[in-house]
């Protein structure tokens, strides 16, 4: 069994509430559908033909769309916090259940790795499975929603803005190399850390009777030091890995205005067609980044996962 | 100041009228008790009595005592924490062992002299058993399952001897040491009695019938 179906396998339990989420999720979407169409009408009928009762009834539409939508995503995210923490708290029995089943092997080749993987890697497990894949999962269903109603608007100006996402995803890939390399190198550097401390913990009282206090920070820093590295160079990879999807966004934008400003001379895109692309392109760009951002996080979270799976695989697993 | 309280010879330790409780219950009544250096001092008693408490109180940690703890004189609380550890040894019960060199858990963060260490090695009877390991002196050791208990504490032993400090106190230094080895730390303190201080907490008849100095506490 890999880490893999471990999880399915922990997640299946919770399949009634999955299922309540995901069709939260979908109401949610279905309610979004409506809302350009409304911004459109109200920009192309209610304005021109200053007909106030209409956009008296647009407007009150759009509050409906907007309270109905909180109420749906505030729904899903609370079904999906109960899912993520049941399941975050199996994972943690299951990590201590493994450990007293541990052999002697086990025990030397696991026991660097058991306190970073109880406070960091079951910490970033918690905080993806808790907030960032609801979000996600919102932000991909807004994604293809959008992209649905914008491709009914006009096909040119929405193959302007799907043109970009293979882009992203190419570069996503590249980035996503590098940072996986560098967290597991990362986390290695914490389990050394975290033994050290352990062993201080341990032996406080001794390592004052030894005056070791330069013994151990001789040891420490040297590890601290080559943390805080490692973490520079981390934070500047998301860095690069955040900007590009914005630079590319905002590139977008400039193409969808001043094509769709002409489309508008052409009589070929209404006023309120192009404004729904203008609000709407960042509407799909802003969700974009933030998936290709959790994808960075995705390989976080992948080795986190990969190193709980390694404690807990063990010859005993079965007695679980 | 405090650095010139320490002496190469004539070194001495004075307990008098200690009371001491960790929490309510008195661990330490009323101890009188002098240490002497060019002698074999050994403390003895029951489990529980409060011998490794009484020498831990020279640590300095613990300041909540009533009476006085003098060092030639010197009352301790008059003496900073930093000048204490420089000048005592202490060898625990059970010794840790950090993740590092065999070496580096000797030596800890003191200068290395080869010639000493080998020294002390052979005549503790551990030279051997790391010629045995993977890497020698150099071979990585921690946790539990590296090192037998009777090196355990043999290298608690070499680490305390190894500092030259004027106080060296060993608490049950033999208690997983087969006979010979025994033998070997009694001949090895007997060596360096007048150059040190010497305190030893022990239950072994060897070590008591060794000592110059015999102290129980009930």
């Amino acid at each position: 069994m890999n880490y893999y179906n471990w999880i399915f396998k922990k997640i299946k339990k919770y399949k009634l509430l999955y299922f309540t989420s995901i069709m939260l999720m979908f109401l949610g979407a279905s309610i979004n559908f409506m809302l350009p169409d409304t911004i459109k009408k109200i920009i192309d009928i209610a304005i021109p033909f200053e007909d106030k009762q209409y956009l008296l009834e647009k407007i009150i539409l759009l509050l409906i769309i907007f309270v109905l939508s909180a109420i749906c995503t505030i729904l899903f995210e609370y079904i999906f916090s109960i899912i993520a923490n049941k399941v975050l708290l199996d994972i943690k029995v299951s990590l201590t259940n493994s450990i007293f089943n541990y052999t002697g092997l086990d025990i030397k080749e696991k026991q660097k790795k058991i306190i970073t993987v109880f406070t960091r890697d079951v910490f970033i497990l918690e905080q993806i499975l808790t907030r960032r894949v609801s979000m996600i999962l919102i932000d991909l269903i807004s994604i293809i929603v959008i992209l649905i109603y914008l491709s009914y608007s006009d096909l040119r100006l929405t193959f302007c803005i799907v043109v970009t996402y293979p882009i992203l995803i190419f570069a996503q890939l590249k980035f996503n190399k590098s940072i996986k390399k560098r967290t597991r190198e990362l986390m290695e550097k914490h389990d050394t850390s975290n033994m050290n401390i352990k062993e201080l913990i341990t032996n406080i009282y001794e390592y004052i009777a030894y005056n070791g206090k330069k013994y151990f920070l001789n040891r420490y820093i040297p590890i601290e030091e080559d943390i805080v590295n490692k973490k520079i160079e981390l934070n500047l990879l998301f860095s690069y890995n955040a900007q590009f999807p914005s630079s590319l966004s905002s590139l977008i934008i400039v193409v969808i205005l001043g094509l769709g400003a002409f489309f508008v001379i052409d009589n070929t895109v209404s006023m309120g067609e192009l404004t729904i692309f203008y609000i709407y392109s960042n509407r799909v760009f802003v969700p974009v980044s933030r998936v290709v951002l959790f994808f960075a996080d995705l390989e976080k979270t992948k080795i986190s996962m990969e190193r709980i799976y390694s404690l807990i695989k063990t010859d005993g697993e079965n007695n679980e | 100041m405090n650095k010139k309280i320490f002496q190469k010879h004539n070194n001495k330790i004075e307990f008098k009228n200690i009371n001491f409780s960790y929490n309510k219950e008195n661990v330490l009544n009323n101890i009188n008790l002098r240490l002497e250096q060019g002698k074999i001092n050994t403390i003895t008693g029951k489990n529980g009595s409060g011998k490794t408490t009484l020498i831990n109180l020279i640590l300095g940690i613990w300041d909540n005592y009533c009476g006085d703890i003098l060092i030639n004189d010197i009352n301790i609380k008059e003496i900073k924490r930093s000048i204490l550890l420089e000048n005592i040894a202490f060898c625990f019960q059970s010794t840790p062992v950090f993740r590092d060199s065999v070496k580096k858990n000797i030596i800890l963060d003191e200068e290395l002299d080869d010639c000493y260490l080998n020294e002390l090695l052979k005549e503790m009877g551990f030279y051997e058993d790391i010629q045995e390991m993977e890497k020698g002196i150099d071979t990585i050791i921690g946790g539990r399952d590296n090192i037998s208990g009777g090196q355990n504490q043999k290298l608690g032993l070499i680490r305390t001897l190894y500092t030259k400090k004027s106080i060296l106190v060993f608490d049950e230094p033999t208690s997983s040491l087969d006979k010979k080895s025994q033998k070997m730390f009694l001949d090895k303190v007997k060596s360096i009695k007048e150059n040190h201080l010497v305190v030893i907490i022990s239950h072994s008849l060897n070590i008591i019938q060794s000592s110059d100095f015999l102290f129980e506490i009930n």
